[in-house]
């Protein structure tokens, strides 16, 4: 992979590529819609509450719950033990369900220790804490790399990990999510939880940052 | 520790409807997520098989996929059916284009 800027096209851009590519979405556009049409001629889905849940996953869920998980772990002892013993109910307490009734593990990072997420086989992802995932996390090379070489991986996110620190990797299922508490950096004691959440990135909670 | 800028969540309507379409029909019951998930990963084997690099921006076309492969599996619909309402959905749109240009008359009853 080439990290997070490659946005994935290979194709020249010369004339004709946008007609192209409005041409395509045309028609998945379609495919898309007579599925919606026959959902909805069954019973099976409702418009209204489709809108719905894309506007709940456009605007409401992402990463900034994720941290503001992480923060109270650093600064509530309690809450991390719970976090760290199940973390589906200690989420669940701050008002963010998964929606696939999956559970959700909490990883916690230390001097020694490095975990990174990744699911190899399509794209499992802590949706009720991190939203959806980012285009790198759901591409081939990337499930494949954070496995055979999770450390060159880091390397291009910028994370050159010395030797001494053991890197797990942790493969997502539709059962089982995981989440990365990444170190309180140190020089933070005086910051309340919304600062230290605010120092919380999508990428520490997946482990690719640290 | 820097904040890099966020994508947006889908880059086409059809990607949010598709995915809003997943996760309503799996909390309608029409499948497991565990059963989403190993057809997702199926459709992603295959599509690879066949040529796609597979870099994350061909993700949703592959999601549509699996719900098509999970409506026929369930034999809500099939496969010549979807093409034919795809087909006919893309005339209206396009009568609905041209009424409002101005170039086409209603349609008669």
């Amino acid at each position: 992979m080439s990290g997070r800027s490659d946005h994935g096209h290979d194709h020249d851009h010369d004339h004709g590529h946008d007609h192209d590519h409005r041409h395509d979405d045309d028609t998945i556009t379609f495919r898309v819609r007579a599925l919606e049409r026959i959902a909805t001629e069954k019973g099976l889905v409702d418009p209204k509450a489709l809108e719905a849940l894309i506007e709940t996953y456009e605007h409401r869920v992402g990463p900034r719950n994720g941290a503001r998980v992480v923060a109270k772990a650093w600064t509530d002892p309690a809450y991390r033990e719970l976090l760290l013993r199940d973390a589906t109910t200690a989420i669940a307490s701050m008002g963010y369900v998964g929606r696939q009734s999956e559970h959700l593990v909490a990883l916690e990072n230390s001097p020694r220790v490095h975990n990174m997420v990744v699911c190899t086989l399509c794209s499992c992802y802590p949706w009720a804490v991190l939203g959806l995932p980012p285009v790198w996390y759901k591409s081939a090379p990337y499930r494949s790399r954070a496995v055979s070489d999770p450390r060159g991986v880091l390397r291009e996110f910028g994370v050159d990990l010395p030797q001494e620190v053991e890197v797990r990797v942790w493969d997502s299922t539709a059962e089982i999510r995981y989440l990365v508490i990444p170190e309180r950096p140190a020089g933070t004691e005086r910051l309340g939880e919304a600062e230290l959440a605010a120092l919380v990135t999508r990428d520490h909670m997946i482990g690719t940052a640290r | 520790m820097n904040r890099p800028a966020e994508a947006p969540v889908f880059n086409a309507p059809w990607e949010a409807l598709a995915f809003a379409l997943a996760l309503q029909l799996h909390q309608r019951g029409l499948f497991t997520w565990t059963e989403w998930a190993e057809t997702l990963a199926q459709v992603i084997r295959d599509a690879q098989a066949e040529g796609d690099p597979d870099r994350g921006d061909t993700y949703y076309l592959h999601w549509v996929r699996a719900l098509e492969r999970l409506l026929i599996g369930r034999g809500l619909a099939d496969e010549q059916g979807l093409a034919e309402l795809a087909a006919a959905i893309a005339q209206d749109a396009r009568h609905h284009r041209e009424l409002q240009l101005g170039v086409a008359r209603p349609r008669q009853p």
